[in-house]
């Protein structure tokens, strides 16, 4: 006989969403919306239960188990969206220009977006190819690492756009093969300027 | 003060122009953009690589600054690094440029003439 309780996750106390949070929120349904993305089709990969996507959605956030809970969903949907975490992460930190900047550039248009985008298992093939981006990884701070790779990124959708997912990877690996010579004779360098204490 | 004075190399150069340019068209100046100014402009190949190591340089001369802002769907959320042209930099562009102007006076060239 199982006690009839309230699930552990309704329990979690919430502090109040920021307003950044909030506005992640509404943004991730406006972009399933203007992807042409079904919510069951959401439901079905994320298993985020629908009650608490459209809360969600609306930016309702106080209607979702909060805390961890509540970042997790968030994480999840993003991810499915092919947003990288660090924005749920960002949102909850206490910097609200986070939300000014979410803002200004997703496409709004749905006619903005290749077909190849609004499907978006086939956008598994959007993120850049996987070899480039390691080898950057080898030789690029951290910091660096996602300014630079997010330039690719840019550069690789436009294009993509334009001329297709061939034309896409060819052109972000020709930039991968002539910048990593300069990324490594800087390591080189400061090695040496290091070793002979310069 | 000025014992190793260091001075500007061709494509530091180049790139502090473009960022200068940028701020007077009131564009956002990051790697992106600047690239693509700067490959419309002088009509050569820019590899991030390139672009990025410099930008790196001339931060440690303090003669530009950066920040970051501005994460969007189209970079997977990642964030972009806006720089500015500082002083000092601004100071190191009306050095060179007065250096080449002095030499350039002295020394006779046709402009291009048919070729």
């Amino acid at each position: 006989m199982v006690k009839d309780r309230e699930p552990f996750c309704n329990q979690v106390k919430q502090a109040e969403p920021p307003e950044a949070a909030r506005a992640l929120a509404r943004e991730l349904g406006r972009q399933r919306k203007a992807r042409g993305i079904s919510l069951d089709e959401v439901i079905a990969k994320t298993f985020i239960n629908k009650r608490f996507l459209e809360a969600i959605e609306a930016g309702k956030l106080e209607e979702v188990p909060g805390g961890i809970y509540l970042r997790n969903y968030l994480k999840l949907y993003a991810r499915y969206l092919h947003f990288d975490e660090s924005v749920v992460q960002k949102a909850f930190s206490s910097f609200p220009a986070v939300t000014n900047e979410l803002s200004i550039n997703f496409p709004t248009n749905a006619s903005d977006l290749s077909i190849q985008e609004v499907l978006p298992d086939s956008t598994r093939s959007a993120k850049l190819p996987k070899f480039g981006e390691y080898l950057l990884y080898l030789f690029l701070s951290k910091s660096e690492r996602v300014v630079v790779l997010g330039d690719l990124e840019e550069d690789h959708q436009a294009v993509k756009l334009k001329f297709g997912q061939a034309a896409a990877d060819i052109l972000f690996y020709k930039q991968v093969f002539t910048s990593l010579l300069y990324f490594i004779l800087r390591s080189i360098l400061r090695v040496v300027l290091e070793t002979f204490d310069l | 003060m000025n014992e190793s004075k260091t001075y500007l190399g061709e494509f530091e150069e180049l790139v502090l122009w473009t960022i200068l340019a940028m701020e007077e068209m009131q564009q956002n100046a990051y790697g992106v953009t600047i690239r693509q100014l700067l490959e419309k402009e002088t009509g050569r190949t820019v590899s991030y690589g390139a672009l990025y190591t410099t930008l790196d340089r001339l931060e440690r001369k303090r003669y530009v600054t950066s920040w970051q802002g501005g994460a969007t769907a189209a970079r997977g959320g990642r964030a972009k690094r806006f720089f500015k042209v500082e002083a000092l930099g601004q100071d190191a562009l009306r050095d060179s440029n007065a250096a080449r102007e002095k030499i350039r006076s002295l020394a006779n060239l046709d402009p291009a003439a048919e070729h």
